[in-house]
């Protein structure tokens, strides 16, 4: 074989080759799809602050009141000197969970099929790993929101681990108690990626956990010593993405199949199912007063259905995925109440539907994208844009009230 | 911008993962084979721009003596009236061909979004992330009972198609953007004309060089998905030439592989014309040589390498004769 280049034309091939080799590593900085990017942290309050994980995969808080962002409570952070830089996780989708002193939490990066996880324990005194065995970290997807039970487990949901391919799920109990600290109490695998939120029924110790291959488990969450944890399992005709709903000894969870279910746990069968249209991601939002739940969709469909039969009720559409979970609340105007509910649209701003009949009566003008779930916090909605910021708004009549920066702090109001 | 960003969403994205995902759902719901079936569907589909753009090549080809010989023409003379005359007299020789010289372009013009698209199409079809599952959906036509599949089993071969090469089992990771840097340099090989003097082929050879290379060094961060799409495009790409270029010989490194017995004589005697034109030039040069002495001297150099090749490529020439 014989080399058809002389020296020069050696030396542009190599010098091109290098060129070619910085545009690869620049190319694969652009493959966003690959990047989790989060922001889908919706706000917490402990009543005295407000928690929420910001763009970077920061868990940062601002005060409840005065709505001052504290430089001094971050995490995780970096020391440059004395001061804490943040130093980010990567995404947070899920919204901390704030109980027993601590902010609960879950956030994770991913390299192609490498990721690193990392399961917060952080106090609300000082920002520093609440744990005394410190961090819990994974190699894994961590998607959902954190769970606390009642006999003090944190329940995740995650991807697989270490990057092995089997099992592609699991669901991971560690102690969330401070002084026993992040150890794994047991794990659950799984069939499939978990990327919504787990729901519990504490009476019965159900943890109910959906999975990316359309299973949903029923997982005993006992403190007893079991070989087998898995209690029942119902499959899906689609992927399951979005949050389990307990409620009232029912489970309501939508999927990719475009379907939304209400299973009944005690004879673990099918009370009814609905074909929505489009693929179900946010939650479902039952409403007992009326007897109706609010289902909505990536379509920008919002329905009400008969919370018992599953007929319906009502629909209405919107511009924009429905991913965060939409909010009930009375809205009052001139002493007249009215329940409404607030819809968080991924094209901008959300917007406000009357129960009754469906019909938009209000919008938050959010000039970004929302795809968290607004909260009604100390007589404000919070609402957590895609361009990383926090704002408030009036509830009576949408006006904003304020807007701070996740990144600095800075106001943007 | 919009429109553009429109155009580009729903004329050629949405029609692409839709397609892919459609395979997926009755092919046995195995993304590897339906990579593989869409590429072959896109390489056939874009045949009659392949030899549209075949033809163009040899036209041009043809007309490459008659080029070289308006420039030897006009080689000497840099006036702005010169210049307009070669100008006139190439477009003159164009047109009698019925040649657009940027014409061969279009083809490829046209198959460059293809063939963006559908690496895109690859990794938003592959979502690893919840954003990009979210965004998928708004993707999928309302009729295609793909949907309900999502996620897409990633599993062909052993290797998960969304990991990037470097991240796949050895000794895969490094075999495959090898074999993809080597397909493409066939290709490139395949599709590029016989230059008629030195700085063409120069850089011609250069550009053989430099794109495998790149292509090569890319795959090693893509995702497996879209670097065994490139492979198998490539392959694919391959036999369509051959057999819509007349099973032309490849040259690879001075030997001739396939072609048949007419192509495989017409392939060396265009080689053999080429060579002795390289040493009508070489001794034209020599002549000419009154510059100082380094430049002298590293001409002479140049000189005799290209003598070498030069009788070196007519021998092999009269020995494959015999």
């Amino acid at each position: 074989m014989r080399l058809l280049l002389n020296p020069r034309q050696i030396r542009r091939v190599l010098l091109a080759s290098v060129l070619a080799i910085l545009s690869a590593v620049a190319l694969t900085g652009c493959l966003n799809d690959l990047t989790p990017q989060g922001r889908w942290s919706a706000p917490v309050s402990d009543g005295n602050f407000i928690y929420i994980g910001n763009l970077d995969g920061v868990l940062v808080r601002v005060d409840a009141v005065s709505h001052a962002f504290d430089v001094n409570w971050l995490y995780p952070y970096e020391l440059d000197g004395v001061r804490k830089k943040p130093n980010g996780l990567g995404a947070i989708y899920g919204a901390p969970v704030v109980e027993n002193g601590a902010v609960y939490a879950a956030g994770y990066t991913c390299a192609g099929s490498n990721c690193d996880g990392e399961v917060l324990a952080v106090s609300t005194e000082n920002g520093e790993i609440a744990w005394n065995s410190g961090r819990a970290t994974l190699e894994t997807k961590l998607v959902g929101q954190v769970e606390l039970t009642a006999n003090d487990l944190l329940l995740v949901g995650t991807g697989a681990l270490g990057g092995d391919r089997e099992p592609p799920g699991y669901l991971i109990a560690f102690s969330s108690d401070p002084i026993a600290g992040r150890r794994i109490q047991w794990r659950v695998a799984l069939d499939g990626e978990v990327l919504g939120d787990i729901a519990v029924d504490n009476a019965t110790n159900t943890a109910y956990v959906g999975t990316a291959a359309g299973t949903l488990y029923a997982i005993d969450i006992s403190e007893e010593d079991l070989s087998e944890r898995v209690k029942w399992q119902y499959s899906a005709d689609g992927a399951i993405a979005g949050n389990i709903v307990f409620h009232s000894g029912a489970i309501y969870f939508g999927d990719l199949a475009s379907n939304f279910y209400r299973l009944n746990p005690r004879s673990q069968s099918l009370d009814w199912q609905f074909d929505a249209e489009a693929w179900v991601w946010a939650e479902g939002i039952p409403d007992e007063e009326k007897g109706t739940i609010y289902v909505s969709t990536l379509g920008g469909h919002i329905y009400a259905l008969n919370i018992s039969t599953g007929d319906l009720i009502w629909s209405n559409r919107i511009d924009g995925q429905i991913i965060g979970t939409p909010l009930l609340f009375d809205r009052v105007r001139n002493e007249f109440s009215q329940r409404v509910l607030a819809v968080p649209s991924g094209d901008e701003d959300v917007h406000v539907l009357n129960v009754n009949d469906g019909q938009i009566i209000g919008t938050f003008p959010t000039d970004s994208a929302v795809k968290s779930s607004p909260v009604l916090i100390n007589d404000f909605i919070y609402i957590h844009t895609l361009d990383g910021e926090l704002k408030w708004y009036s509830p009576s009549d949408q006006t904003l009230q304020g807007c701070i920066g996740l990144k600095d702090g800075g106001r943007c109001d | 911008m919009e429109f553009l960003g429109l155009i580009w969403d729903q004329g050629i994205m949405r029609p692409m993962i839709n397609a892919l995902a459609l395979l997926y759902h009755y092919l046995f719901l195995n993304y590897g084979v339906s990579i593989i079936v869409f590429t072959v569907i896109v390489r056939v589909l874009m045949i009659p721009l392949t030899i549209r753009q075949t033809r163009q090549m040899k036209k041009l080809q043809a007309l490459q003596p008659r080029m070289k010989a308006i420039q030897d023409k006009f080689k000497d003379k840099k006036d702005p009236e010169s210049r307009r005359a070669q100008s006139s007299e190439s477009m003159a020789l164009y047109r009698e061909a019925g040649v657009n010289p940027i014409g061969c372009l279009g083809p490829m013009v046209i198959q460059m979004p293809i063939w963006i698209g559908f690496y895109r199409a690859i990794i938003r079809t592959m979502p690893t992330t919840p954003e990009g599952m979210a965004n998928l959906s708004a993707s999928f036509y309302a009729w295609n009972p793909a949907s309900a599949d999502v996620p897409f089993s990633r599993l062909f071969l052993g290797i998960d198609l969304a990991d990037t090469v470097s991240q796949v089992y050895l000794p895969l990771n490094f075999v495959l953007p090898v074999l993809v840097g080597a397909s493409m340099f066939i290709t490139t090989k395949m599709s590029s004309t016989i230059a008629m003097d030195e700085r063409q082929q120069s850089q011609q050879r250069i550009m053989q060089w430099m794109m495998p290379v790149m292509i090569g060094v890319f795959t090693y961060q893509f995702p497996a998905g879209l670097g065994i799409y490139i492979l198998l495009s490539n392959i694919v790409g391959v036999f369509i030439q051959y057999f819509v270029g007349g099973r032309q010989p490849i040259d690879l490194f001075g030997k001739l592989y396939l072609g048949t017995a007419e192509t495989r004589a017409e392939a060396i005697a265009a080689k053999t014309a080429l060579a002795e034109r390289n040493q009508d030039n070489d001794d034209s040069d020599e002549e000419e040589t009154t510059d100082d002495d380094s430049t002298s001297i590293h001409r002479q150099e140049r000189t005799r390498g290209n003598r070498r090749r030069a009788r070196n490529s007519r021998r092999r020439a009269r020995r494959r004769r015999h």
